[in-house]
């Protein structure tokens, strides 16, 4: 018989002084130490003094059941394994021990052979549950890799989709178009317990308002016109995983309805049927808009909105996260350039004073377009300015020539009263790109885009002047 | 009524499992733990024996519980046999399982005799049980 560790601890918890003894000399021999326990408030405080790598567990004892025991070590963080031992009556209870948790069961009167098995194999699965937990931790660290960021608002959201991943609580995450809510959202269910079920994600905007119940709920055959099958719906397929619902607020009032009572209920019916189905679904719903200005206008349920925000996360925009929009740039040129098998490495440091001071008006999606342009475009080892889409340089020119002050710059200049106060055309366009090139710290690309020449352009006039 | 003609063929100390128990855990802890088997079966007996008398059927059924597995853990057959059909016999009155409690007392008595005996006869100072 293999040996064990002889730290690792086991709890037996048996009414019988004599079969408890015999079942702990047994498991010593195999290596373990044992502790026995004839009562379950015994058990329950040691395993709250301490928890043992695994609890041999009887079903029937004199004060609580054994079935106790178990749920409420199974509600502790890093719990025993539990193998309950039963008598050919209690068959019925074991089955029930399985469901809540228990490792394995075995029938009274059993061999030293099959019970030292049991206690070494829920052993071995105990430590796999310890990898497989600091493996989780990992994930989610790994998660946040897709959810790049240092700034002190996107530290504030990591704590919150770590404290969220270890519950089941609905999560609300709100912010503008192109944050990265689908990506919260997908992190924090490959974070957490779910990580093995479905996630569902469902636009409520793209589907049009007559096939949204059908979408949701799924219909059965002859439902509707139309409906030539039975079809699951959302709800049903997602069970044991994550539903993501995104822009909820454009979910119709009278479906909010059936969503509320889903999510008080965890029922619902298929369209054309009566029949009550239950689904385990962790909901995640997004929006764009402000979701309580929304209930303030009476286009979203308040009881709903309260029943989705028990975990309100917040995505800041782009413009609003510091230097991570560096951060998030390089993730995404290394990434692309993998994709599409080019040799690109980093930014000038133009284009990364440019994407500091854009104000990317379409977040992240629009700093992975601008990448993703560059990438497929050109085949070089940095990215310059004269790289960029003409799209986001005219816009941050656009942007820059609204500004108060260049608006004041683009005033008509002073008349001139005489003809010696005319200034030659060639002075006048030095000293504004002189002038332009001071302003953004001698960096001429960035000055190029904000005169809407190209740098090219401000290097030949140089040149001559 | 439950036939006690069933077990008549088991033996009160099956000594194959208590020689397993030897052979798996050697002597000493052997003797520490039968020790310890033979002070809860008095216990239990006695137990069931008052409750019996005062025709008490949950703590029958209660030391009854503890009785049939531990009996057959240590290879007390017939006893063991006893107290499992008594524990799952629900359909006798409670008059019947009274009298039926009686003849596993009477059972139970020869077992623990023979237990005390076989082991004081292996002649060691720790197996004094009486």
């Amino acid at each position: 018989m293999n040996k064990v560790n002889h730290n690792t601890l086991v709890y037996v918890v048996e009414d019988s002084l004599s079969s408890g003894a015999l079942y702990c000399r047994q498991l010593e021999k195999a290596g373990f130490t044992t502790k026995h326990f004839i009562d379950g408030y015994s058990a329950l405080a040691a395993i709250q003094q301490h928890m043992p790598a695994v609890i041999v567990q009887d079903v029937k004892l004199p004060d609580i059941s054994g079935l106790d025991v178990l749920q409420f070590v199974k509600k502790l963080s890093s719990a025993a394994q539990v193998v309950i031992i039963t008598s050919d009556s209690s068959i019925d209870i074991a089955v029930e021990a399985m469901r809540l948790g228990g490792f394995d069961f075995i029938e009274k009167p059993f061999t030293a052979e099959r019970l030292v098995a049991s206690v070494i194999n829920a052993n071995k699965q105990n430590k796999e549950d310890q990898v497989t937990t600091n493996h989780k931790t990992e994930k989610l660290l790994l998660s946040k890799e897709n959810v790049v960021g240092e700034s002190l608002a996107m530290q504030t959201v990591f704590r919150l989709l770590h404290s969220a991943s270890r519950s089941k609580a609905s999560v609300f995450v709100t912010g503008e178009s192109g944050t990265g809510k689908e990506v919260c959202a997908q992190t924090l269910h490959n974070s957490g317990a779910r990580s093995q079920g479905p996630f569902i994600a469902i636009n409520c905007a793209a589907i049009p308002a007559e096939l949204f119940e059908s979408e949701f709920f799924g219909h059965v055959k002859g439902a509707f016109s139309g409906a030539l099958t039975e079809r699951k719906g959302a709800i049903e397929v997602a069970n044991g995983g994550t539903l993501f619902l995104d822009e909820i607020c454009e979910m119709a009032l009278s479906l909010q309805a059936k969503l509320l009572r889903f999510l008080q209920t965890g029922t619902f019916c298929k369209v054309g049927s009566n029949e009550l189905q239950q689904s385990d679904v962790r909901i995640i719903c997004a929006t764009n808009r402000n979701p309580s200005a929304e209930v303030g206008e009476g286009r979203f349920r308040e009881d709903l909105y309260y029943r989705l925000n028990v975990i309100p996360v917040k995505l800041p925009p782009l413009r609003e996260r510091g230097n991570d929009v560096l951060l998030l740039a390089k993730h995404i040129l290394q990434k692309k350039s993998v994709e599409n098998g080019k040799a690109f490495q980093q930014f000038s440091p133009e284009v990364e004073q440019f994407f500091l001071n854009y104000d990317w008006p379409g977040n992240i999606r629009e700093l992975q377009n601008t990448i993703e342009n560059i990438v497929v475009m050109h085949d070089e080892a940095v990215v310059s300015m004269s790289m960029l889409p003409s799209n986001v340089v005219k816009h941050q020119y656009d942007t820059l020539k609204n500004t108060p002050a260049n608006q004041t710059s683009q005033n008509p200049p002073n008349p001139v009263h005489s003809h010696r106060d005319i200034v030659p055309l060639w002075i006048v366009e030095k000293n504004t790109i002189l002038s332009a090139i001071a302003s953004c710290d001698g960096n001429i690309p960035l000055a190029a885009a904000y005169l809407g020449v190209s740098a090219s352009t401000i290097y030949r006039k140089m040149k001559a002047w | 009524m439950i036939s006690s003609n069933a077990s008549v063929s088991l033996p009160l100390l099956d000594q194959t499992v208590t020689q397993a128990i030897v052979d798996d855990l050697g002597d000493d802890v052997t003797h520490q733990l039968l020790h310890l088997f033979i002070q809860e079966l008095q216990q239990l007996l006695h137990k069931i024996n008052i409750a019996t008398v005062e025709q008490d059927n949950a703590v029958i059924t209660d030391a009854l519980h503890i009785l049939k597995n531990s009996t057959a853990l240590y290879g007390a057959s017939k006893l063991a046999f006893m107290a499992n059909a008594l524990y799952e016999a629900r359909l006798l009155t409670p008059l019947q399982r009274f009298e039926y409690a009686k003849e596993l007392m009477a059972i139970g008595q020869q077992t623990l005799a023979l237990y005390r005996f076989h082991f004081k006869s292996q002649g060691t100072s720790k197996d004094n049980y009486e």
